[in-house]
């Protein structure tokens, strides 16, 4: 009876939703795949059908490979600083007696900042004239034992070549530090309170409590963060994007911009597509390898 | 028994005081560090804001003159006036605040819609459209970049609001309704059957009976949306291109790097403090729905 009323919603229910997300959703997905084997400029009335020539040109395309190499930079920078530090901040906030609520409130605010809003901000902070980094630097002395100590000659901090990408791990690991650290709370907050005091009662403390009780059990916990830190590391835009004012410079171009700029200002929207469809096939690798590596790890333990 | 008697009971409350003092001291020590830390990067957060609005309320010329690091001499609110006039922040705004709340409202009644009835209702087909919603969860975004700016283009959608609310509705979808089937399968039947013995329809059903119900889920969605909505820099970086069009993130991203004119700083800080104080207070308001949403949000890894 129920049913055979609820039924009358199907089609008024699922076919807007179901028509509007095959045709935008899903079905330009799957054209990738066409586009990727064609030539396009955006003008021409239909794209020209070149075979594997888009994924031969990748292969040479020496700046693509750079925008590789920096992508993976910033995707490994973030997660051997982040993934340890939002443990231990977690960690930290729930050994604490007092402001707990207060801690967890505010290590968030950065993460639900637009990343326009952080790249702007930090561009100001770090400027050499207006900006309250540097100038605090020189008056406590240390501008020039920090240039000895970093092996440069200016603190161009985001335009350096020695200084860029380490800067932009740091702002990423000062906006996602919060969320991260939200994550581990949650998954700390499942373990269950009589286990931990049954191996204080053991004797366990500290370091121990943590290496046999808290880390076995916080690790489903592990594995989502390294997988969210991995996907979203892969896939770096607006903060590279921000940090440069849109010129961005080979020095810390990354793979999705690098994709944005092939189509939209150099018009190769054919390339483009191919790069995104090798830029898929790494996050699917990624996404299967650190499943496959932490299923075995867990097991161990 | 006996060594009690021999200890006077003032004897006992001293060394229970020293005892607790010693606890206390110990206490302090291995909770000193940790405060240090999590103060340090609060602190970090909140000085960013403080900063941003400060630098926001004093006349640029300040800035050149007394450096950052100095108080506003003279407090103003010119740089408002003149940001939300000259900069058209003021327009940037309400196109904002326009793609936020329709983006999220259209989005949640679709998801709202779809989610009830691949949770609730039986018809053939059911496990295959959900797991086709599904698919698009696994995808990277920047594989249909390019398919989908000619879609929209050959529509003739490129450059208007309507292409801003379609990705917006169709963009989330998947995520959300990931989350509100789990959640309206955890509703009681029995509801809707006594409805449907009062003489209730399938609409009536629906919306009078299982939407308030659905509420919390919906909240969590609505809010996530909204925060998206608000901070979303690459959708109309792609599809916009006239400037009255631009939300604040664009429209501030490219009005920091375009402008070289130093004189501009301390509007571009008010533009800066307007596109915080909305999210910023969504956050404080609906601290618990996020700080919970975000870990079931986590779990779709």
């Amino acid at each position: 009876m129920l049913q055979r009323e609820l039924r009358k919603l199907v089609i008024p229910f699922l076919g807007p939703s179901l028509a509007l997300y095959l045709v935008i959703g899903l079905w330009p997905n799957l054209e990738a795949f066409y586009w990727a084997l064609t030539e396009y400029d955006g003008l021409a009335p239909i794209q020209t059908y070149v075979g594997l020539e888009n994924f031969s040109t990748m292969l040479a395309d020496r700046r693509w490979w750079g925008a590789v190499n920096n992508t993976i930079y910033f995707a490994i920078g973030t997660i051997i600083t982040l993934l340890p530090i939002s443990l231990l901040f977690a960690i930290l906030i729930m050994s604490v007696r007092r402001g707990r609520e207060f801690f967890k409130t505010t290590i968030y605010i950065p993460s639900i900042l637009s990343v326009v809003i952080v790249a702007f901000l930090w561009v100001f902070l770090l400027d050499s004239t207006i900006g309250l980094f540097n100038p605090a630097l020189k008056a406590l002395g240390l501008t020039e034992p920090l240039k000895q100590l970093l092996g440069v000659n200016s603190l161009n901090w985001l335009g350096h070549p020695k200084l860029a990408k380490p800067t932009i791990v740091l702002i990423q690991l000062w906006q996602g530090l919060g969320f991260y650290t939200l994550l581990f709370l949650a998954g700390l907050a499942k373990i269950p309170g009589e286990l931990l005091d049954a191996a204080r009662i053991d004797g366990a403390a500290g370091w121990g409590l943590f290496r046999h009780i808290t880390w076995p059990l916080l690790f489903p916990t592990t594995q989502t963060v390294l997988l969210l830190l991995i996907i979203n590391g892969v896939q770096i835009f607006t903060l590279v994007y921000a940090l440069s004012g849109g010129g961005i410079s080979p020095l810390t171009q990354v793979m999705a911009t690098y994709i944005y700029r092939t189509a939209f200002t150099d018009r190769l929207f054919g390339y483009a597509t191919a790069l995104s469809v090798f830029l898929m096939a790494v996050v699917m690798a990624l996404t299967i390898v650190s499943r496959e590596l932490t299923k075995r790890e867990a097991i161990e333990m | 028994m006996t060594t009690e008697s021999t200890v006077t009971p003032q004897v006992m409350q001293q060394q229970r005081d020293r005892q607790a003092q010693q606890d206390r001291l110990r206490r302090w020590l291995t909770e000193a560090p940790a405060y240090a830390l999590l103060g340090a990067f609060s602190l970090s957060a909140i000085l960013a804001l403080i900063w941003v609005l400060l630098m926001s309320l004093r006349p640029v010329k300040e800035l050149f003159t007394y450096g950052a690091w100095a108080l506003p001499k003279e407090w103003t609110l010119q740089n408002y006036v003149d940001a939300w006039r000259e900069m058209r922040v003021g327009q940037y705004f309400f196109n904002t605040v326009l793609y936020s709340v329709v983006g999220t409202v259209g989005s949640v009644f679709l998801a709202a819609c779809t989610a009830y009835i691949l949770a609730r209702v039986k018809f053939p087909g059911r496990n295959f459209i959900y797991y086709l919603f599904l698919i698009s969860l696994m995808i990277p975004g920047y594989l249909a970049m390019v398919p989908r700016y000619f879609l929209m283009k050959n529509l003739g959608l490129v450059d208007t609001y309507l292409v801003i609310f379609l990705i917006a509705w169709t963009g989330g979808l998947s995520f959300n309704l990931f989350l509100l089937i789990n959640f309206f399968e955890t509703l009681p039947t029995e509801l809707e059957e006594s409805a449907l013995i009062d003489g209730a329809n399938a609409w009536q059903i629906f919306w009078d009976i299982m939407l308030p119900l659905a509420r919390p889920g919906l909240a969590t969605v609505a809010i996530f949306m909204f925060m998206g909505q608000w901070n979303e820099f690459m959708t109309p970086l792609i599809y916009l291109r006239d400037a009255s069009k631009y939300p604040l993130a664009l429209g501030l991203q490219i009005l920091s790097f375009g402008s070289t004119y130093s004189a501009t700083y301390t509007k571009l800080f008010a533009g800066m403090m307007l596109f915080i104080i909305p999210i910023l207070v969504i956050y404080l308001v609906f601290k618990r729905q996020i700080t919970e949403g975000l870990t079931v949000g986590a779990l779709k890894g």
